[in-house]
């Protein structure tokens, strides 16, 4: 356990100084532009791996592991359909994401939508920087648990413990480094995160003597494990809920604002689709991997108590402590990259959109200042929060995903694509969305157990809810030809 | 024996990697070639 436990903190140093570096870069033009979004002028690689790497988490390893654990292969449909994320954001949003937010001088999802519709008193920045901010204040929260949890079950600490070591190491990070420094470091994790998920699946497969074997041990333990619709007939309501589930979950994801934001910071917007590529091609089997090896655990361990613990047991089983280590250092790798991006965002859309109201005449040095200090203190509650308020931690995090997606994404996508979409729409759509996922999870599901993915429900009134008062309010002064797009 | 379920698991590691490949192949490759 000791050798597990050096080479973990050695990567977690390694992080550390990866964020350093970046900072250092990032010293000539330091201002709160510089920290938010790193002036806009990263090199695409490392903005394609860290959007993926935002957007994985610690679901990947502990989620979809425990999925693919738990239903077996017919979790394959989430890597084939939700993987959508990357490249989908980055064909059909990216560039005019980034081409407009530039045109705008906007460096966050919430503020490219308030100038979009030319919001001087910022009320639709001010609602979705709000949302936005008490969201990710929990996500974080559940990431940070994450780590304290897999810290408990490689190494038998409390839970505070790994708590406290990935907080200080994501604020400090976070703070010193600002954008630049997220998505380098981020970089490093994402890369991190496919190695370990293909070594593990490679490894697996090998161990367990082919897939013919693995499918055979797994059917043996029971047949819906190797049903490629997990037990439900193909023309069944239940399997298109399924699927369309997934699809929902893919689309919901673009529209989380710490996802968004990443073509925005992207410097040569040709380079946009072949990130596109770049993702689908190195990214997205990821995900594919992730499912693979929670079946391989079933297959290897059939009675893990806390499916959530899948991960550790499979790397345990297979592999040495050094290769262990590193593993784990995949694992944190993936709760950080996610944890410090959503630490950045919320604290950035927050100062944007509602300080920078209250305090127009505020400079950008103080603005970077208060940034900094929320990055702090919410990290610091977020810790907490992580440890000792599971419950509400995992309510939010129930609804993030989805809800965020459900608020943002409609109105995100009319905004770059239809020229009708007034200010009066884009509320409607922002809060209906949002309004939608917290009815349907807290009152409807409850109550007629459809088990419809919220973002269903969510995507779809917000649409409506976007055509309708649109056609109904002034058509808009005509922002985009005032920008020549 | 599971030949359908290895065919479903070997798309959905190889299915993402092929669409982008076609998207480089067909609609990138092309438009470089337009701007030369």
């Amino acid at each position: 356990m000791d050798t597990v436990l050096i080479v973990a903190i050695l990567y977690l140093l390694l992080v550390i100084a990866v964020g350093f570096w970046a900072h250092r870069r990032g010293m000539t033009s330091w201002g709160e532009h510089e920290y938010d979004i790193g002036d806009k002028s990263v090199h695409w690689f490392p903005i394609m791996v860290s959007t993926f790497s935002t957007a994985s988490s610690a679901f990947v390893f502990v989620g979809l592991f425990g999925m693919g654990y738990e239903n077996g292969i017919s979790m394959m449909w989430y890597a084939i359909l939700a993987t959508m994320v990357g490249p989908v954001l980055f064909w059909v949003f990216g560039e005019r994401l980034r081409d407009m937010s530039g045109k705008f001088g906007s460096y966050t999802l919430v503020e490219f939508l308030n100038s979009r519709f030319g919001d001087k008193k910022g009320y639709l920045g001010g609602i979705g920087a709000l949302i936005t901010t008490i969201f990710l204040f929990f996500y974080v929260g559940g990431q940070i648990r994450a780590a304290g949890f897999q810290f408990k079950e490689f190494f038998g600490w409390p839970m505070i413990y790994g708590a406290l070591i990935m907080g200080i190491v994501i604020i400090v990070y976070t703070f010193l480094a600002g954008f630049r420094g997220v998505v380098w470091t981020d970089t490093l994790q994402g890369l991190t995160m496919v190695g370990a998920m293909a070594a593990l699946a490679i490894v697996g497969v090998y161990t367990i003597g082919g897939f013919e074997e693995l499918l055979s041990q797994l059917a043996a333990q029971d047949p819906a494990l190797v049903s490629i619709t997990g037990g439900m007939p193909w023309a069944s309501t239940a399997f298109t809920i399924f699927l369309a589930g997934w699809i929902a979950s893919g689309l919901a994801g673009m529209g989380n604002p710490q996802v968004a934001v990443r073509p925005m910071g992207m410097r040569d917007s040709t380079k946009m689709k072949i990130s596109g590529v770049t993702a689908a091609i190195i990214y997205a089997p990821t995900y594919a991997t992730a499912v693979l090896a929670g079946t391989i655990t079933r297959a290897l361990v059939p009675d893990i108590a806390e499916v959530d613990a899948a991960f550790g047991v499979l790397v345990g089983e297979l592999f040495p402590p050094i290769i262990a280590g590193i593993m784990l250092g995949g694992l944190l790798a993936a709760i950080m990259s996610t944890a410090d991006s959503v630490l950045l965002t919320s604290s950035a859309e927050f100062i944007r959109n509602i300080y920078k109201k209250i305090n127009p005449d505020s400079s950008s040095r103080q603005r970077l200042f208060y940034t900094r200090l929320l990055v702090t203190i919410m990290g610091v509650a977020a810790i907490y929060a992580g440890v000792y308020w599971e419950e509400y931690v995992f309510w939010f995090i129930l609804f993030a995903w989805g809800g965020l997606g459900s608020a943002f994404l409609p109105v995100m996508a009319f905004s770059l694509f239809w020229e009708k979409i007034t200010w009066e729409g884009a509320v409607a759509g922002v809060v209906s969305g949002f309004g939608t996922v917290v009815v349907w999870l807290g009152i409807i599901e409850p109550i007629y157990d459809f088990g419809i993915y919220e973002a269903i429900p969510g995507i779809i009134v917000s649409t409506l809810a976007i055509l309708v008062v649109s056609k109904l309010t002034d058509p808009p002064r005509d922002v985009l030809e005032e920008i020549d797009i | 024996m599971y030949l359908q379920e290895t065919v479903f698991i070997v798309i959905g590691l190889i299915l993402w990697p092929l669409i982008g490949i076609a998207y480089y192949l067909f609609k990138i490759r092309p438009e470089r070639e337009e701007m030369m």
